[in-house]
């Protein structure tokens, strides 16, 4: 296959290779925090994204649906606690997608001259 | 490309990077471990000094009794974050461990060479600041600095006077509380944070 060398050729290759679903910050976000601990809470996530229950509920949920996230519930001092752990799949998925932000990216700055 | 779309796709990067980093400082909003380590390194090495009968005695058992208060502690803050980390646990207590072994290869060392309490005291400073200052560059930045006037102190007590080893305990325990002040997120970081 031909490498990229012009900025275009370099920024329009990483915006086909970027992952539709992790294009969004919250859902970017979730999977970045998780990519290196074992697992967080709902709680937590919504914490550090600054997302509302419902926005952040359905963010995870889409992520759960294409297998990037497991998620468990368990009783912690009589509560309910949402646990969340990236998978193997949301992993690769992530390592992916960041590969071509960083491509897109570069290809920006490049500029129109290279 | 349409440059609206870069700088959007940067944003999204500096926001996400902006969580992580948030939840990172979050790491220090808990003082009670290291004031608590602040405290058993000034009690124990004004004891080389005040106490020589008991140094033997706590050190085989404070620094036991600190390591496992620390990881107590130290889950229970993951969980109230709502974090769960057993690979990073499993890697403290190995890094932290090592200066268990590396007691023990001192005591087998100058048992061996018939050391004076002076200079294994040395050696125990030695060991102990370069696992602090290892463990402020890999895990816990608050243990860099103590670990450096470790290091340095290990060598200073044959020229303080007097108590040298006093000084150097409070010094380093004063450097742990100063660090953990330093590094803790500020009120509005730690509401952020959670």
């Amino acid at each position: 296959m031909k490498k990229p060398s012009q900025p275009a050729e370099v920024t329009s290759e990483g915006l086909v290779r970027l992952d539709k679903l992790l294009e969004h910050r919250s859902r970017l976000g979730a999977c970045v925090l998780l990519a290196d601990v074992e697992a967080m809470t709902f709680t937590s996530l919504k914490g550090h994204l600054k997302e509302t229950d419902g926005n952040m509920g359905a963010h995870l949920r889409k992520l759960e649906d294409a297998g990037y996230l497991d998620v468990s519930k368990r009783f912690e001092n009589r509560k309910p606690v949402t646990w969340y752990r990236l998978t193997r799949k949301g992993a690769e998925a992530l390592r992916s997608h960041l590969e071509a932000l960083q491509t897109v990216i570069r290809g920006a700055r490049l500029g129109p001259l290279g | 490309m349409d440059p609206e779309v870069t700088r959007k796709l940067e944003e999204d990067v500096s926001f996400v990077r902006q969580a992580v980093e948030q939840r990172d400082k979050a790491e220090y909003k808990s003082l009670a471990i290291i004031v608590m380590w602040a405290v058993i390194v000034a009690v124990g090495y004004a004891l080389n000094d005040f106490a020589m009968d008991y140094v033997p005695f706590y050190w085989m058992t404070a620094p036991v009794a600190g390591f496992l208060v620390s990881l107590a502690l130290g889950s229970r803050s993951d969980r109230k974050r709502g974090l769960s980390r057993p690979g990073l646990s499993a890697r403290h207590g190995l890094h932290w461990g090592t200066i268990f072994l590396g007691g023990m290869a001192v005591i087998s060392i100058a048992v061996a060479h018939r050391f004076d309490g002076w200079v294994i005291g040395q050696l125990f400073a030695l060991l102990t600041g370069v696992v602090f200052f290892l463990g402020g560059l890999h895990l816990d930045r608050r243990t860099l600095w103590p670990g450096v006037l470790l290091i340095c102190g290990a060598a200073a007590v044959d020229h303080i006077q007097p108590y040298p080893w006093t000084i150097v305990g409070l010094a380093t325990a004063a450097t742990l509380v100063a660090s953990a002040l330093w590094m803790k997120p500020k009120d509005e970081e730690a509401v952020a944070a959670g």
